[in-house]
């Protein structure tokens, strides 16, 4: 049970980015093929067809915003604690937002999103569909509330084992770089797309 | 049975014990007086542990960690628990 809320006591470093480093290219793949943005820092989304290297770049700016975050934390806090730590075990939390992706392949996509497309929003229409799809939507939207809060204990783990600091400074420093590491994202992707 | 462990406080103030005889177990002889317990002996046995573990491994936490199959950060983090005591030991003894 401990190695699953907290992993990087016994797994960080090489090991730790090479598992990341797999779970950042098959979040690409499974994006590429179902058109589910990984593309920012706290969530993801449904997104029009792009190629995959749009995806990969999505991870590397992600990875590269939540890795900056923890290393703006690392010198406020003045630790000591090694780079390939930080990248091994933000890249391993990852791991949650690619089952997420996994379990939105649940959803009946394709109707969902020609739905969302239609010009005129029909309640009426919108309400059968859920219906119809009530269980689904259920299921899928427990799994992925699960999903989200190991997300964040696996972001946690990784920041208390990298910089060994849990005080109050810590955590604020902690709650405050992921928000802004979040806008952050939304404005650079923003600016790639315009 | 397990040989008693050395106690470093007073089980009823707190304070850090003193030793006040020494026993020579080949011919019996006695030293008495008061001297003071050395930092690292006033740590509790599982920090003890730990840093002679780190002695044998010649001071190297990746070998520290494949030891104790944790991870290199989790072990940092030990060890830095383990200084911060006995820069707290130390601290209290300058103080006393």
């Amino acid at each position: 049970m401990n190695k699953l809320f907290k992993p990087f006591e016994y797994i960080a470093g090489t090991r730790a980015l090479l598992i990341g480093l797999a779970i950042a290219a098959l979040s690409a793949i499974i994006g590429h093929l179902t058109n589910i943005r990984f593309d920012g820092v706290l969530d993801l989304h449904f997104g029009n067809p792009k190629p995959i290297s749009v995806h990969l770049l999505d991870q590397v700016l992600v990875l590269g915003l939540l890795t900056g975050a923890f290393v703006l934390a690392k010198v406020i806090l003045k630790s000591n604690a090694r780079l390939l730590d930080i990248v091994g075990t933000i890249s391993m939390a990852r791991l949650p937002m690619l089952a997420a992706g996994v379990v939105m392949l649940l959803l009946p996509n394709e109707e969902l999103r020609a739905l969302m497309d239609k010009d005129q929003f029909d309640l009426q229409s919108n309400m059968a569909f859920i219906e119809e799809h009530l269980a689904v939507f259920i299921i899928v939207g427990l799994a992925l509330l699960l999903l989200m809060v190991y997300y964040f204990q696996l972001l946690w783990q990784a920041y208390k084992t990298c910089l060994n600091r849990t005080d109050g400074k810590a955590v604020a420093l902690f709650i405050g770089l992921l928000l802004a590491a979040e806008i952050l994202s939304k404005i650079i992707l923003m600016l790639l797309a315009s | 049975m397990q040989p008693p462990k050395l106690p470093a406080q007073c089980p009823s103030c707190g304070s850090g014990l003193h030793v006040k005889a020494l026993h020579c177990p080949n011919c019996s002889t006695e030293v008495n007086g008061s001297f003071a317990l050395p930092v690292l002996l006033m740590l509790s046995p599982d920090d003890q542990e730990f840093l002679f573990n780190f002695l044998k491994a010649s001071g190297s936490l990746k070998e520290m960690a494949k030891l104790l199959g944790r991870s290199y950060p989790s072990v940092r983090n030990r060890l830095d628990e383990v200084i911060a005591r006995v820069n707290e030991l130390e601290k209290n003894l300058s103080h006393e």
